[in-house]
């Protein structure tokens, strides 16, 4: 790989992680391990079966807040607080192309998410395994599917983040409203607006991943025909891939200061 | 390289309504330039155009006959930059940070290592190659910016506010590594909104004021500018009244002023002619002391902006 992407992917790692807040991400990412301890041992039978209790509710938890949050707050201030502080300048006033700057600050904002979201995708299997030892291959297995499919769905998640930082003054704003609202709450209305909602292709990529048919709530469920699952790596990798390009894009009509 | 190193045509910036920088022309060659203006007078402005951070309104930038633009990242291979800011990777060690933007330039491994460890010790910062930024004084954190500046040996160095922060010291050795730079036959433009820091370094000015050019050259043709505005000198002793009456009738002054400490002060378009003959009268005893306005870069920066303005 390009030495420059991983230099720079390497810097943001260390800045993400040698960064106090990263204690704080790591509470967001252990509330559903929290939400899993509580269920089995005061839960009183509430959970019937390990797998649909994490079918049901740990991966939409995942999938509506977790995801949407690390990747808000983790992603998309590695580029926004360089901007801030005028502290791009030394990475843009370098000889490589905006686009290789863009990669690798990308590139070191998903890397950091995923231990994070590894976290909170296999830390409630692992409780089930410890406390429920009867039902620890099939949690693993479908804990293992689950990180599989966050870590596929930061990358969209995480370029789109890093374009509203390099394209807005105010990316929090624009990335809230397209993570959370334009993204779980399209995502999940029944009719064609679905389709122009990341969050649909994650959900038909969770369906079929982890075999999520419904959520506990009612609220916000996957479609009932969702597309194949091809057709959801597509969507999402050309996304990532379009997301990346604008950044670069807005990089050069952006100024710095 | 045969092109100049930096030529601005016509080059002008606005922040909404607020003019930045407005048709600047220069051409600079070889040596050190130095970039002098008040705060808000477009030095940093015109380092951010050439860098390529910010969009022109009007006008162009070549740097050796390359066009500057945002995004042109080949043109950036001749160019070291100190940002005026303050270096905000805070949780960096000083090597890491040096070492990350000695890859970004086209170096790996050893080699980056190698070229950072050398561009510390330039600077005197190689024994502060493990200490993180934040822990750092603001002139050590001054003096790892003017090092990543010099990290691949630019052509053109751009320093903006590099003095800032420093310490006497190091404020010395700063400015003889710049010096040296430029000695070199490299070309360096080291802004700044202190005059005896930029006379320090060099007599070649480029003097900016609410984003117009004010005025450009070397020191002493700055000071040819000056001779054509009315100048002061102030001699003080007995029994001047006399020649005052002669260096009026000689039209080598245009008007005097008295103070109560019987010092007069003599305007005049003619202040050499005007020195000698004040010589030639002080040799006798008559004047006991003779002080002229001519002495410090200070004035001529603000004569030029009373002119401008």
């Amino acid at each position: 790989m390009n030495k420059a992407i991983l230099t720079l992917a390497a810097f943001t790692w260390r800045s993400r992680m040698t960064n106090t807040g990263v204690i704080a991400f790591a509470a967001v990412a252990l509330i559903p391990t929290f939400i899993t301890f509580v269920a089995i041992q005061y839960g009183d039978g509430f959970v019937e079966t390990p797998v649909d209790f994490l079918r049901e509710y740990i991966v939409p938890i995942n999938v509506y807040f977790t995801l949407p949050f690390i990747t808000i707050f983790l992603s998309l201030p590695t580029v926004a607080s360089l901007y801030e502080k005028g502290a791009i300048a030394y990475i843009f006033t370098r000889p490589i192309p905006r686009w290789t700057a863009i990669c690798g600050l990308f590139a070191g904002s998903v890397v950091s998410a995923i231990p994070l979201l590894l976290i909170a995708s296999l830390a409630p299997s692992l409780v089930f395994g410890i406390l429920m030892p009867g039902s620890f291959g099939e949690v693993m297995n479908l804990g293992i599917m689950h990180s599989l499919l966050l870590a596929i769905a930061i990358l969209p998640y995480s370029a789109l983040c890093i374009m509203f930082a390099i394209w807005s003054k105010k990316p929090l704003l624009w990335a809230a409203f397209f993570l959370f609202f334009w993204g779980s709450v399209i995502g999940s209305l029944p009719g064609d607006a679905q389709m122009w909602s990341l969050h649909h292709y994650v959900m038909g990529l969770a369906k079929s991943m982890c075999g999520i048919e419904k959520v506990a709530t009612g609220l916000l469920p996957p479609s009932d025909n969702p597309p194949a699952d091809l057709f959801n790596i597509l969507v999402l990798s050309a996304v990532t891939v379009a997301m990346i390009y604008l950044a670069q894009l807005a990089s050069k009509k952006r100024d710095i200061y | 390289m045969s092109a100049p190193a930096i030529q601005c045509d016509n080059l002008s910036r606005w922040y909404g309504e607020v003019q930045g920088l407005a048709g600047l022309t220069i051409t600079l060659d070889h040596g050190v330039f130095g970039l002098l203006g008040p705060n808000g007078s477009g030095k940093s402005t015109l380092m951010r155009l050439l860098t390529g951070q910010i969009h022109a309104s009007r006008g162009s930038i070549k740097i050796y006959g390359e066009t500057v633009v945002p995004g042109n990242h080949h043109v950036l291979r001749h160019i070291g930059y100190a940002v005026g800011e303050d270096v905000h990777f805070e949780n960096e060690r000083a090597v890491d940070f040096m070492k990350m933007l000695a890859v970004l330039g086209g170096d790996s491994g050893a080699a980056a290592t190698t070229r950072a460890m050398k561009a510390l010790d330039y600077m005197g910062m190689a024994d502060k190659a493990s200490v993180r930024l934040r822990e750092m004084s603001k002139g050590m954190r001054q003096r790892v910016k003017v090092a990543q500046a010099l990290l691949f040996e630019p052509d053109l160095l751009l320093l903006d506010e590099p003095l800032n922060g420093m310490d006497p010291i190091n404020r010395r050795h700063t400015i003889d590594c710049v010096r040296e730079w430029g000695e070199s036959g490299r070309t360096v433009l080291l802004a700044s909104h202190v005059l005896h820091e930029v006379e320090s370094v060099t007599n070649r000015l480029i003097m900016l004021h609410h984003g117009r050019l004010l005025a450009e050259g070397r020191l002493s043709d700055i000071r040819q500018l000056v001779d054509r505005k009315p100048r002061r000198a102030t001699i003080k002793g007995d029994n001047l009244r006399q020649l005052i009456a002669e260096l009026l009738s000689d039209e080598l002054i245009t008007g005097f002023s008295q103070d109560t400490d019987n010092s007069f002060h003599l305007d005049t378009f003619e202040l050499p002619l005007l020195l000698e003959k004040l010589s030639v009268y002080g040799r006798n005893g008559t004047i006991e002391t003779l002080e002229t306005d001519d002495q410090e870069l200070e004035l001529v920066y603000s004569l030029l902006l009373s002119d401008n303005a």
